[in-house]
């Protein structure tokens, strides 16, 4: 069993946001949490509060039985024992790849730093080199080696795919959560793109904007929490493009507008643009009409109104056989519903 | 005839002026930079005031700071058993004083220039203070640092008006160059002037020379 990770923060900022955040999680070997959100909530702040390199205005954040920062006090980043990797990556470019592994206390010899390089896919050439002559993928593997080996209590990686282009950034997940599952560290993530944290993370820690700051919106297993968002805000912020509340008319049948759907009422609708397909009029859930067409490379992005806003995602050549004001039926699939 | 002696004299002032400015320059940079108090802007200020004050009025109050009647060169003399002005030690102390901006002012801007990024992951790495200063810090702001001493030491090596004014004109003691370069004029001896004057632009002109060459691109940078 892990250690709980209880943060209780309170940042402002002059003349900017205030963070607000009461989360206790636990921190279980190999489990990754992710903090999610878009972005200026605080999810950074918050992650650099934890790792010690921001203080609170108040609050706690305890680890265990250890008090890391009470507001008043706090431990320095050294006596924390995490290990952070930062969206720059931060490598020192004045050290070859192996000397930035081994450069943390307790992180071992040039044969460890080696070895934990060998295992995330680097070779002893690639080892034997400083930052500036590795490519960004390669860059990633070593600023995660070098933050996982003096075995850290919990780590700490705050958007660690975001420079990568997305054929890297598939391949060097994988590649992550394997890691973090087979040295069975607890991670805390901070990430904004909703496949990066659904692919990586066991629980969610959803963030808002909300009217004084970024504060906390709903947190529980990933897939609990895509199942069934609590406020519409959530479903946003995961990337839901259609979020409707059903009405139940006299026969009972439940409406989304036009839509006929099934649930009951008040219950919130929650589907992403490609769970809507297109049919003929009168053939499907019920009847909208388009307003707005995007092209998207191989896919359009459709603006539909059926007495709710529907936006839907079709194959460019389904696409390009409609006009602005035609009517089409609609076929809605996997609703997360709450 | 080149005075060999306060030519001698003037590389000693600026070889130790350069050691010890090294030495107080580089945790006075450090706070400076890593302070958020107020007084750091406080501290900027004074530490530039050698730019812009006349060196006679710097000398004029070094004199008043240092001299047999102060608390600082009664304890001097208490000590040494010797005054402070006049004398080649008191000459370090006006030097170092004077120089200070020359020294300081790189060393911060060189370590404004290391992403703080790295100092913070060195901190999460299990690294003191003094542990990322040495292995991050001054290794990536080495240049900076090499341009500060190499500053402090060429504007020392042709120091003037605080000289003569802590200093005097003692041969052997605390004549420097310039001063003998100042001597040869008055008495009209205008070779010696010219053949001394030319010694110190040769010898400047090196030094930084040396100080450019060094400079250009890290070895470690990206070839990309």
């Amino acid at each position: 069993m892990g250690e709980p990770l209880i943060i209780q923060l309170s940042r402002s900022y002059p003349r900017g946001p205030t963070v607000r955040l009461h989360l206790e999680t636990p921190l279980l070997p190999g489990e990754v949490t992710a903090l999610f959100g878009p972005s200026g909530v605080g999810k950074t702040t918050t992650l650099r509060c934890v790792a010690g390199l921001e203080r609170l205005d108040a609050g706690l954040i305890q680890h265990g039985s250890t008090v890391w920062d009470d507001g008043r006090r706090a431990l320095p980043p050294q006596a924390r024992r995490v290990g952070f990797v930062g969206q720059d990556l931060a490598l020192f470019p004045h050290l070859r790849a192996w000397e930035n592994v081994a450069y943390g206390r307790g992180a071992g010899d040039e044969a460890r730093a080696r070895a934990l390089l060998m295992e995330l896919g680097l070779g002893p050439e690639e080892a034997s080199r400083r930052p500036g002559q590795l490519s960004g993928g390669q860059r990633q593997r070593v600023a995660l080696a070098r933050a996982l080996a003096p075995n850290p209590q919990v780590m700490l990686l705050d958007e660690p795919l975001s420079a990568l282009d997305a054929n890297r950034r598939d391949a060097l997940r994988g590649l992550l959560r394997q890691t973090l599952t087979r040295l069975a560290v607890p991670t805390l993530i901070v990430t904004h793109d909703r496949a990066e944290a659904l692919a990586l993370a066991d629980r969610l820690v959803v963030m808002v904007a909300g009217p004084e700051g970024g504060e906390l919106a709903q947190d529980g297993a990933a897939a609990a929490v895509l199942r069934a968002p609590k406020t519409e805000a959530v479903a946003r912020a995961l990337g839901f493009d259609n979020v409707w509340t059903l009405r139940r008319d006299d026969a009972g049948q439940a409406w989304a507008g036009a839509l006929r759907l099934f649930g009951e009422p008040g219950e919130r609708l929650c589907l992403f643009a490609e769970d809507v397909q297109l049919t003929a009029p009168g053939a499907g859930d019920g009847d909208a009409t388009l307003t707005e067409r995007l092209w998207e490379g191989p896919t359009a992005r459709l603006r539909l109104d059926a007495g709710v806003p529907v936006i839907a995602r079709v194959r460019q050549a389904e696409a390009e056989g409609l006009s602005l004001g035609q009517r089409v039926g609609l076929r809605l699939r996997a609703p997360g519903r709450q | 005839m080149i005075d060999w002696v306060a030519i001698g004299l003037s590389v000693k002032l600026a070889g130790i002026t350069s050691a010890l400015l090294l030495a107080l320059g580089l945790p006075l940079a450090w706070w400076i930079c890593f302070s958020a108090r107020r007084a750091r802007r406080v501290v900027e200020a004074l530490i530039a005031l050698p730019l812009v004050l006349p060196p006679t009025v710097l000398g004029f109050y070094l004199l008043l700071a240092l001299g047999p009647r102060s608390p600082v060169g009664k304890l001097y003399a208490a000590i040494v058993g010797d005054g402070l002005v006049f004398s080649f030690e008191g000459l370090i102390v006006a030097s170092v004083l004077y120089s200070l901006p020359f020294a300081v002012q790189p060393f911060v801007a060189a370590f404004e220039g290391v992403n703080r990024g790295l100092i913070e992951a060195s901190w999460c790495l299990g690294r003191s203070n003094l542990e990322t200063f040495w292995r991050v810090v001054l290794p990536l702001s080495a240049r900076g640092v090499l341009a500060g001493v190499v500053l402090t030491f060429a504007h020392t090596l042709g120091e003037f008006g605080v000289v003569l004014m802590i200093g005097g004109n003692l041969s052997g003691e605390t004549r420097t160059v310039s001063v003998a370069i100042y001597d040869a004029v008055q008495a009209l001896d205008y070779t010696t002037a010219g053949q001394t004057s030319a010694l110190l632009v040769a010898l400047s002109f090196v030094t930084l020379l040396g100080l450019y060459t060094t400079r250009g691109g890290a070895p470690w940078a990206s070839r990309s």
